[in-house]
C-alpha cells in the first residue's frame, strides 16, 4: 500500500472518532509517524503540503486526497459559546465523592448512577490513609430521570455510606476551567 | 480523564469552602406601558405584570442551583423608575405603588424589588418630587422595595437641592424605623452616575435603555480571592504586587465565569422573552469569616483596613478583579469592582471599631473601588445639612471621575459614636462612626447646581 493511501486512510479513521481536531494536524502526525518507518525516498514523494479545499456540501478534501467532514466541532471557547456547544456535545454530569474508604462505597455510587440510566466516562480514585476521592464523569444523555432526581438519589446512597457527594453539571467546569 | 483531578477539586474547594456564589440573579422588568391616570389602575397593572414575567423566576433558578452546585444566594426584581410611570397618576401619593411592588416581590419569592427611584440629575418633575416625599412612608411601610436616587451624574453635574432633600429623607425614614436602628435606610441609595443595569440590591433599577425583561447576575467571590491569596502567599511569602494583581485576575476571571454561566442558562430556560443583560463583576462580602474585603485587605499586609495604604491595595484589588472579569464575560456591566459596604463586612466592622478607619479614609477609598459610602453608621443626631455634605462629597468623587459613586447612610436613631446596632442577617452589624463636627449648614444651604465638571465636555 503506496504510503499516501495509509496516510488517507488513517487520517479518515482518526477523523471519524476524534472528530474535532483539524485534519490537517492529523494528516501530518500519520505522516510523520509512517515516515519514520519508511525508507527516506518514498517518504518524500507523499508531502501532505497541499492546501486544503473546502466543498459546498460542507465537506473538505485533505492535502492527500482524503474526504471529510469539516470538524466544525470544535470545543467552545468562552461561556457564551457553551450554549451552542451544548447541543453538540454530550451532556455529562462530574460526580465527586469523599469520605472514610470502606468497602462497596465505589459499588453503591454506580449501582445508583446505573440504575439511573447514566453512563460512567469516566472513573478516577484516589486512597490516602483511608479517606478517598473520587471523581466519576457520567454522560446524561441516556439518563431516565433527571439531573436533580439522579442527585437526591446519590445523596441517599452516600448518606447510607456514610460519604460526601456533589453533582455538577460539566459546564461548570467547562465554563470556569477552559479559556 | 477528561477532566484533571485538581481542575475538579479546585471547583468543589470555591464552591464548598470558598464561598464562591452567584450573589444575585435580578430579573429588570419594564414598567413602561403601565402608566395610568388612576393610581389604583395602575399599582393593579404593575403588580400583575410582574407576577405574570417573574413567576418562573425562582423556581428555574431553584433547579439551575441543583444541576449546577453554584449556590445562588438572592433572587430579585428591578423595575422602571417609578417616578417615570407614577407620574401620569392624577394623585399625588406614590406610597401604594411601593405597596403593589412589595406585594408583586412577595408573591413571586424575591426578596428584594428595587425601582422606587427617580432620576434628579439635573431637575426635578412633579413625579420625581412626589416620589422622593413618598420614600419615609413607602421603605417604612414595606418590607422588600429599596429606593435608589440618581442626584448627579458627570454629564449634568450635581443637584444639589435634590441632595438637601435626600438628606431631610433619610433622617425622615430613620425616624420612622427607629424601632429597628434605623433599618430604613439600608433600603435607600443616594446615586451620582446610577447604572441601568446594576443586580445588586439597594441600588438596582431597571433603565430606561433597557429592553422589556432583561436578567443581570451579580457575582461575588471576596472568600475566593481571600483563599488564593492566602495559598499564594504561603508558598511566596515575598511575592510582589504585580504577581499579586496576576493571582487576583484569575481568580476573577473565574468567579465571572460561574456568573456568566448561570446568567445565561436562566435566560435559555426562561425563553424567548427574556434577554441576558450583564454580569456584575462585584466582589461583595458578606457578614460571614471569611467573606471579606477588609480581610483580603488585611491578607496584602495591612495590619487593618484603613491603614495607610488601604486605598492603594483597594485600587490594585479593584483593577484586577475588573481585568480577570472583563475577559471572561463578553457583557459586564452594573457597578463592577469591589463593594465596602461597612456594616455587612466583619473585618471592616473590626477596623471601625478599633479605629483603623475612619469616615474619611472610607471616602478616600471609594474613588477607586465600586460604589461609596455603603452601609455607614453616624450619630442618630447628625444633622440634615451635615448628611448632605457628606452626600455631596461623595457624589462629587464619582461626578469628577466619571464613575458611580453612592451613599447609603444610616443614622441610627438614640445612638453615639463608638456604639453599634445589629440588624442581623445579611445588612450585619453598624457600628456608629464620628462624624466631623465642623458645619457645612452655609455651603449646602445655598442649593442649586453644581456644574458639570470639564471631563463632561468629551464630544
Amino acid at each position: 500500500m503506496a504510503i499516501d493511501s495509509i496516510v488517507r486512510a488513517v487520517t479518515q479513521a482518526l477523523h471519524q472518532r476524534l472528530g474535532t481536531l483539524d485534519p490537517q494536524l492529523i494528516e501530518r502526525v500519520t505522516h510523520e509517524v509512517l515516515g519514520a518507518l519508511e525508507d527516506p525516498a518514498e517518504r518524500s514523494a507523499a508531502s501532505p503540503s497541499a492546501p486544503l479545499r473546502v466543498h459546498d456540501d460542507g465537506t473538505i478534501t485533505t492535502g492527500l486526497g482524503a474526504r471529510i467532514a469539516h470538524p466544525a466541532g470544535s470545543l467552545p471557547t468562552c461561556a457564551s459559546c457553551v450554549e451552542t456547544a451544548r447541543r453538540e456535545i454530550t451532556e455529562r454530569a462530574i460526580v465527586t465523592a469523599t469520605g472514610i474508604n470502606k468497602r462497596g462505597v465505589l459499588a453503591s455510587l454506580t449501582t445508583s448512577i446505573a440504575e439511573a440510566g447514566g453512563n460512567i466516562q469516566d472513573v478516577s480514585q484516589t486512597i490516602i490513609s483511608d479517606f478517598f476521592t473520587l471523581i466519576l464523569v457520567v454522560a446524561l444523555d441516556s439518563l431516565t430521570i433527571s439531573l436533580a432526581d439522579l442527585k437526591d438519589k446519590l445523596k441517599l446512597a452516600a448518606e447510607r455510606q456514610g460519604i460526601r457527594v456533589v453533582v455538577m453539571h460539566e459546564d461548570v467546569l467547562r465554563s470556569l476551567q477552559r479559556v | 480523564m477528561f477532566w484533571q483531578r485538581d481542575e475538579v477539586t479546585e471547583i468543589l474547594r470555591m464552591i464548598e469552602n470558598e464561598h464562591l456564589d452567584i450573589r444575585t440573579v435580578t430579573m429588570g422588568v419594564s414598567l413602561r406601558g403601565l402608566a395610568h391616570p388612576s393610581a389604583e389602575h395602575a399599582c393593579a397593572a404593575i403588580r400583575e405584570h410582574l407576577q405574570r414575567t417573574a413567576d418562573q423566576l425562582v423556581p428555574t433558578i431553584d433547579a439551575i442551583q441543583a444541576d449546577y452546585a453554584v449556590p445562588i444566594t438572592n433572587k430579585r426584581l428591578s423595575v422602571t423608575p417609578i417616578a417615570l410611570i407614577a407620574e401620569s397618576a392624577q394623585s399625588s401619593d406614590y406610597v401604594p405603588f411601593a405597596q403593589a411592588m412589595d406585594r408583586a416581590a412577595a408573591e413571586v419569592g424575591v426578596d428584594y424589588i428595587g425601582g422606587f427611584s427617580a432620576l434628579v440629575q439635573k431637575g426635578m418633575t412633579p413625579g420625581d418630587r412626589n416620589l422622593i416625599d413618598a420614600i419615609p412612608r413607602a421603605l417604612s411601610t414595606t418590607e422588600r422595595v429599596c429606593s435608589s436616587i440618581n442626584v448627579a451624574t458627570t454629564r449634568a453635574g450635581i443637584n444639589v437641592d435634590a441632595i438637601n432633600l435626600m438628606a431631610a429623607q433619610v433622617k425622615a425614614l430613620a425616624e420612622a424605623t427607629a424601632d429597628q436602628g434605623g433599618i430604613g435606610c439600608a433600603k435607600l441609595v443616594i446615586f451620582a452616575n446610577i447604572p441601568d443595569d446594576n443586580p445588586f440590591i439597594a441600588g438596582a433599577m431597571h433603565g430606561i435603555g433597557e429592553a422589556a425583561t432583561v436578567i443581570n447576575v451579580g457575582v461575588s467571590g471576596p472568600g475566593v480571592v481571600l483563599s488564593t491569596l492566602k495559598r499564594l502567599f504561603r508558598h511566596q511569602p515575598r511575592c510582589r504586587l504585580d504577581e499579586v494583581a496576576d493571582a487576583i485576575k484569575r481568580t476573577a476571571f473565574k468567579v465571572t465565569r460561574a456568573g456568566e454561566l448561570i446568567g445565561r442558562e436562566v435566560v435559555r430556560r426562561l425563553g424567548d422573552r427574556v434577554r441576558f443583560g450583564v454580569v456584575d463583576l462585584s466582589l461583595a462580602p458578606t457578614p460571614a469569616i471569611g467573606d471579606s474585603v477588609a480581610e483580603i485587605l488585611e491578607e496584602l499586609g495591612l495590619q487593618r483596613a484603613g491603614a495607610p495604604g488601604s486605598t492603594a491595595a483597594l485600587a490594585l484589588l479593584t483593577d484586577a478583579v475588573k481585568k480577570g472579569g472583563m475577559m471572561a464575560s463578553s457583557a459586564v456591566g452594573g457597578l463592577s469592582g469591589a463593594f465596602i459596604p461597612v456594616s455587612e463586612d466583619a473585618a471592616m466592622v473590626a477596623a471601625v471599631r478599633e479605629g483603623a478607619l475612619s469616615l474619611e479614609k472610607l471616602e478616600a477609598m471609594t474613588a477607586v473601588c465600586s460604589v461609596g459610602l455603603d452601609m455607614v453608621a453616624v450619630p442618630g443626631d447628625t444633622s440634615a445639612a451635615t448628611l448632605a455634605g457628606i452626600i455631596t462629597d461623595e457624589i462629587a468623587i464619582g461626578v469628577v471621575n466619571n464613575k458611580t459613586t453612592a451613599v447609603r447612610i444610616i443614622p441610627v436613631p438614640g445612638k453615639g459614636p463608638g456604639e453599634s446596632f445589629d440588624y442581623g442577617g445579611l445588612l450585619g452589624v453598624a457600628q456608629v462612626q464620628p462624624v466631623n463636627s465642623f458645619s457645612c449648614d452655609r455651603f449646602v444651604g445655598r442649593g442649586g447646581q453644581i456644574p458639570a465638571p470639564l471631563t463632561s465636555l468629551r464630544n
